[in-house]
Order: structure tokens, then C-alpha cells, then sequence
């Protein structure tokens, strides 16, 4: 489809202009022209002429005709539109609407605006009226739900899948791809099945209104749980892909994921081993300080034993017992054991005597005594710490082993891993395992909900089966059936297209979107589309990558050239701004992108594009960039004498435009 | 209509029975004529089924 000529006569600012495209590149055209000059209103006039969307009433009648009228005069505002149609016909589409001067100096419409459609076979046949009413042959071929895709600012494309609010996207492409056509079918006919089984259970009996009551109930469960199963197996399929993704992504590469699992794993032990060892060393030491110290000793234990053994032979060492607390027993006259003690009775005499010994007992004696008792206590400290000292030289010994071989091996890990982007490695096997738990959740949930559905599929069958019996011998109810029976079946058949045509959208566009952005995007550069529609663009490893402004802008002209394609639509895209208000750099940057993907989409599709754009966006430097498509240039301009109040179109760049430096120093072929 | 061309597409490579793919294609039909309502479908059942309106 292509726009051959457009004709706007008294509109807004725009007079009386004819853009004749049947010669030169009509299937990239730049209407310029600075602000104000009419590119809005340009556009306003096809949304007018396409979609009957009237523009505000001070914006519709131009004011210069108005004002160089007379009184009561009756004045035309039209849009025509004359477009080559994709099987080589030609049609002509006109709106006209008629308005009168008032005798205030306003105007006033006169009647409802007339849209006229007429055909011709071929370019040497006459164009005919067609036969249809024109809004209907408007809608088969300019559908309303594509005005916001095809007909647009591109002000609002950086901000297009940022303002969209969850499900807008989604349900814009549904919209517009038609699909949601057999969501509304199957909805229309189970209201219509429904409808049928209540009249008919009226026209049978209570029995039959009960087990119909049972029956939609039952109906809406299997409804729930289908549309849950339907979203589970999206969930699935979806992992499935990635994972595909992930293992064809990790082929040849695995290992090395796993050795810098292991390599993780081994630097983590190094560290804590160095970490014991530096422990233990610093234990052992001081063992071996203490120790020492205490076998020096050790020399002098023989000569202080054997002193011991001869006061203990000249019977000079302590008792082994206090005397003060002997002399309260004599004193309490009762022994230890309970026994009365009888003064100056034999054991009386014994214990006196105990007492004289021990008095007289020399201090060497006690020295000896106290000495022979840490003679003891040392020799077990002794062979304590020995012991102590022989387990952390074994620790000691085997950590620094143990340390010797995971460093050999985290060495030959290094070399291994040298050059890899392990961590990217790293990060791909974690998701793998997390997929690999995710899909067998989903799978479990998958099969329930199968199981749940079946269950309640069987009850459903049972009723119909009594609904069916509770309702027979009525001719009228048996005729319903069947239609009842024909609604379900038509119903159930538009649900099941109405998944697969989501799935298939969704892929078309997902492959579309991804192979066009190769054309602008060095790398290896993918799309994906969720099942919300969620337009991502990723690296091959699965990472999201962050887009600039006019790199996100690009992503939706791709999106909609994208849909474009997916739905086989010739409809021209006529966009007004479409480099946005962008800075010089990513203005450039977006102008080139956009250029390679044009010269495809205009050359190979013969799809039209048509731009309007302003002076801070068409310049020297973005013109160049589509310099080999050769468009066709046009500007809307003041007519002279006319100001602000009609503009004219002229060929080619604004005379004016040559006055600024850079399209000056073009014009003096000073920028190529 | 150009996109009803994909959606034709859909419902012919379906391996639904000509009937259904016929009933659907006049639904798709009814709707391109923009919301239909539920008495629009109950008269393409009933002629569809080829009997008789019972419509209330």
C-alpha cells in the first residue's frame, strides 16, 4: 500500500497544498519545516481523513478562509487521500466537511462531515464509487486500533515501553494482531450456550433447572482451572527455552563452570586453612614454651624425690592432716567417727602425740612435702602438654600439606580459566540448577492442574448426561440442544485458536524484533518476549542490557515495524517527530539506526514511511544518513504575506533553512 | 482485510471440521463489525445449527 497523493484544502493552517508522490522515492518522504508551519496539522488532516478524529473546532476551518469570506458564504474543509492498494488497484479516499460564516464572523457546520470512497481497477480505468458504505470499507483496510502504531508522535516513542503500564503493550498487540477476536467469540458463545441450557432447563422442569444450576458451576471451576493451566504451561514452556538457551550457551563450557565452582570453593578453604594454621602454630609455641620451662625442672625432680624418701624415712614429714582441727575433736570429746573420746584415754594420748610430731616436724620436712606434691602435678602437666605439643605438630604438618596441594591446584585452575568470563560461566550454571528446579515445580503444578481439570471435566460430562436425560421428551428443549451443543463447540474451537494465535504472535514478533535489531546493534543481541509482553532486550548470556534514550526509541519503531510485518499490514507510517527532541549525539546515533532499517523496510516491503520533521531534527548530519535512499524532501512554510495564518509546500529544503550555518554550509557543499 | 488474513490463516490451518471453521469465520465476521451483541450470535447459532429462533 502507498499513499500516491494527498490533498488538504482548508485546513487549520493549511490552506490549499497537494503532495503528488507518483514520481521520485514516494516511498520515503520527509515533510520539514520549523514550528508551527503545519507538520501537526499535516497529520491531524489523515487522522481526520482516515478515522474521522476531528481536530479542536479553532483548528479545523482555516481562519484565513474564514477571514477573506463573506458573511453566509458556505466553505468547504477536505482531506483526500488517493493510495495505490496492495492488488494494484487504486482508491480515493475523500473527507469533506461543509461549514458556514456566521454573521458574527464564526463558523458553524453545515451538516456531518461526508466521507467518499471510490476505486479503480487499474491506472487506465475510472474510478467508481464502491459499493459498501465508505466507514466500513475505511475500517477493513485503516482499522481504528492502528492509529496509535502507525500514526503517531515519535515525541512518545523514547518514553513507549517506559509509560506503558503493565498489560498495555500486550494488550495493544492483541488488539491490533486481531486475537483477541476468538477470546470475544468464545466468550459471546458460552454466554449464548449458557443463554440456550437456561431455556431449556425452563422449558423441562426443576430437575432439570438443578442439574443446569450444578452444571455452570462446575463449568466456571474447569474455566479457572484451564485458564491457570494455560498460564502454567506458558511458565513451562518458556523455562524450557531458557534452559534450552542455557545449555547451548554452557556447551563446551561447562567444565569451566564447574572449576571455577571449585576454584570458589578452594580459595575459600585455602583461607580458612592458612587461617587454622597461623592458630595452631601460634598454640604450639606457646605449648612448647611452657613445656620447656617445665622439663627444666624436670633435672632436679630425682635429688628432691630421694630427699623426700629420707625424711619420710626419718619419719619427718607432716601428717596428712590439720592438727587444729584435731585438737577441737579432743576439745569436743568426739571423734570423727561419732566415738566419745575420753580425756587421757589411749586414743586421746595417740592423737596428742600425732600433734607433738607434727609441731615438731622441721620446715624442710613441709618444704619437702609441698614439693613432692607439685613434683606430681608438674609431671602430669608435663605429659599433658607433650601431648598437646605432638597433636598440633601432626595439625601443623597435615594443614601445611593440605595447604601445599590446594594451592597447586588452585594454581592449575587459574591457568585453566585464564581468558574465560567465568563469572558469566559461573552465573549461567547457578540459573541452569535454578531452572532445572523451577521447571520440575512447574511440571508438578502442570500435572495437577491436568488431573483437577479432568476430575471436574468428568463431572461436568455427568451432568450434561442428566441435564440431557432430565430434559427429554420436549421438542421445543431438543431443538435448543442442538444449537447449545453447536455454541459449546464453536466456543471451545475459538478458545483453543486463541492460545495458539498468542503463541504464534508472540514468537513472529519475538523473531522480527531480534533480527531487525541486528541491523542496528553489533553483538550478539537478542529479544524476548514474555507472556506479559515484556519487551526485553538481552545479551546472549541472558542479561538485560540498558538501552540509551535514542537506542530505546529505536526499539519501538522495531516494535512497530516489528507488528507491521507479524501482521501483514501495508498501511504507511507516518510519524511526526520522529527523531524526537533528542540531543546532537543520540539524535545522529538514532537517525543512523533508523536509516538501516528503513532502506530494508522501504526497499524490500514497499512499505511507505513518511516523517515530518522539525529544523532541530532534519539537518545536514541527519540527512546524510538517508542520503542513499534518495527521499523525497518537501517543507511546509509561511506563504509570504500570510503569516502564521497559511502555509504553502514547497519542493525540496526551506529556502529559509539555507540561511542557518549548517545547512548553509551544505548548500556551499562545505558538508557532504 | 489485511490483518483478517492472519487470523483466516489461524483458523484454516486449525484442524477444526469445515463447520466450526466456517462458524468461525462468520463470527470473525461479526465482530470486525465491531461489538457485537450476545442476540447478533444467538441468530448465528440458530441459523448455523439450521433451525428455528426461539428467541424470547
Amino acid at each position: 500500500m502507498k499513499i500516491e497523493k494527498i490533498s488538504i484544502s482548508n485546513f487549520g493552517i493549511i490552506a490549499d497544498v497537494v503532495l503528488d508522490l507518483t514520481s521520485g522515492n514516494g516511498n520515503l518522504v520527509f515533510v520539514n519545516g520549523e514550528n508551527g508551519r503545519g507538520k501537526t496539522t499535516f497529520q491531524s488532516a489523515l487522522r481526520w481523513c482516515f478515522y474521522g478524529k476531528e481536530p479542536p473546532i479553532n483548528k479545523f476551518l482555516s481562519s484565513y478562509i474564514l477571514e477573506s469570506s463573506d458573511s453566509g458564504a458556505l466553505l468547504n474543509t477536505s482531506v483526500s487521500v488517493q493510495i495505490l492498494m496492495d492488488d494494484a488497484s487504486t482508491a480515493f479516499v475523500e473527507r469533506m466537511q461543509v461549514f458556514q460564516k456566521t454573521d458574527s464572523g464564526t463558523s458553524k457546520r453545515v451538516g456531518q462531515p461526508k466521507l467518499s470512497i471510490k476505486t479503480r481497477k487499474s491506472e487506465t480505468g475510472s474510478f467508481v464509487d464502491v459499493l459498501v458504505d465508505p466507514e466500513i470499507w475505511i475500517r477493513k483496510y485503516f482499522p481504528e486500533r492502528l492509529i496509535n502504531f502507525f500514526l503517531f508522535d515519535g515525541e512518545l516513542m523514547k518514553n513507549f515501553f517506559a509509560i506503558s503500564v503493565k498489560g498495555a503493550i500486550e494488550n495493544a498487540v492483541k488488539e491490533i494482531a486481531g486475537v483477541d477476536m476468538f477470546e470475544s467469540i468464545a466468550s459471546n458463545l458460552s454466554q449464548v450456550e449458557t443463554s440456550l441450557n437456561r431455556k431449556i432447563s425452563r422449558l423441562t422442569g426443576t430437575k432439570a433447572e438443578k442439574i443446569n444450576e450444578e452444571k455452570e458451576l462446575q463449568r466456571r471451576l474447569m474455566e479457572d482451572i484451564y485458564s491457570d493451566y494455560r498460564l502454567t504451561e506458558d511458565e513451562l514452556n518458556l523455562k524450557k527455552e531458557r534452559k534450552s538457551e542455557v545449555v547451548a550457551l554452557l556447551e563446551g563450557v561447562e567444565g569451566l563452570g564447574l572449576q571455577s565452582e571449585r576454584l570458589k570453593v578452594i580459595e575459600a578453604d585455602l583461607e580458612l586453612k592458612t587461617t587454622n594454621l597461623g592458630v595452631t602454630n601460634t598454640a604450639f609455641q606457646m605449648q612448647v614454651l611452657a613445656s620447656g620451662t617445665n622439663s627444666l625442672l624436670q633435672n632436679s625432680f630425682a635429688e628432691l624425690r630421694k630427699k623426700v624418701a629420707h625424711a619420710e624415712k626419718e619419719d619427718r614429714l607432716p601428717p596428712p592432716f590439720e592438727p587444729a582441727r584435731i585438737l577441737q575433736l579432743i576439745e569436743d570429746e568426739t571423734c570423727l567417727c561419732g566415738a566419745h573420746l575420753e580425756p587421757k584415754s589411749k586414743a586421746v594420748l595417740k592423737l596428742e602425740a600425732i600433734i607433738e610430731k607434727y609441731t615438731v616436724a622441721s620446715d624442710v620436712g613441709r618444704i619437702l612435702d609441698t614439693t613432692s606434691r607439685q613434683i606430681d602435678l608438674i609431671e602430669v602437666e608435663l605429659r599433658t602438654g607433650w601431648q598437646f605439643i605432638q597433636d598440633k605438630n601432626n595439625a601443623i604438618i597435615q594443614l601445611r600439606a593440605d595447604i601445599d596441594k590446594l594451592t597447586k591446584e588452585r594454581d592449575s585452575l587459574v591457568e585453566k580459566l585464564q581468558g574465560h568470563d567465568v563469572d558469566s560461566i559461573r552465573l549461567l550454571a547457578t540459573e541452569r540448577k535454578n531452572l532445572d528446579r523451577q521447571i520440575e515445580a512447574l511440571i508438578s503444578k502442570f500435572s495437577s492442574l491436568k488431573e483437577q481439570g479432568g476430575n471436574v471435566a468428568l463431572v461436568v460430562d455427568r451432568l450434561d448426561k442428566e441435564f440431557s436425560e432430565a430434559s427429554k421428551g420436549n421438542a421445543q428443549a431438543d431443538e435448543l440442544k442442538k444449537q447449545a451443543h453447536l455454541a459449546n463447540e464453536i466456543a471451545s474451537a475459538a478458545g483453543k485458536i486463541h492460545s495458539i494465535a498468542i503463541q504464534q504472535v508472540r514468537q513472529q514478533l519475538q523473531n522480527s524484533i531480534s533480527e531487525k535489531f541486528k541491523l542496528i546493534m553489533d553483538g550478539d543481541v537478542k529479544t524476548q518476549i514474555n507472556e506479559n509482553f515484556e519487551v526485553r532486550t538481552l545479551r546472549s548470556d541472558g542479561t538485560e542490557i540498558e538501552l540509551s534514550e535514542g537506542q530505546n526509541m529505536m526499539k519501538a519503531y522495531i516494535f512497530s515495524i516489528a507488528l507491521r510485518e507479524v501482521i501483514n499490514l501495508g498501511f504507511p507510517l507516518i510519524v511526526d517527530t520522529p527523531l524526537g527532541r533528542l540531543g546532537e549525539g543520540p539524535r545522529t546515533q538514532l537517525a543512523s539506526m533508523l536509516s538501516n532499517l528503513l532502506t530494508q523496510e522501504i526497499s524490500e516491503s514497499k512499505r511507505q514511511v513518511i516523517f515530518l520533521m522539525h529544523d532541530g531534527e532534519y539537518t545536514p548530519y541527519t540527512r546524510k544518513h538517508f542520503a542513499d535512499s534518495h527521499p523525497t524532501e518537501v517543507y511546509l512554510a509561511y506563504e509570504p504575506g500570510f503569516d502564521t495564518k497559511k502555509s504553502i509546500l514547497g519542493k525540496g529544503i526551506d529556502p529559509n533553512w539555507l540561511k542557518f550555518t549548517a545547512w548553509k554550509d551544505w548548500a556551499e557543499e562545505k558538508i557532504k | 482485510m489485511e490483518d483478517f488474513s492472519m487470523l483466516r490463516k489461524f483458523i484454516e490451518d486449525s484442524d477444526f471440521t469445515e463447520e466450526i471453521k466456517d462458524a468461525l469465520l462468520k463470527s470473525i465476521m461479526l465482530e470486525m463489525q465491531g461489538s457485537p451483541a450476545l442476540s447478533d450470535y444467538t441468530k448465528l447459532v440458530t441459523q448455523l445449527a439450521g433451525g428455528i429462533s426461539l428467541e424470547d
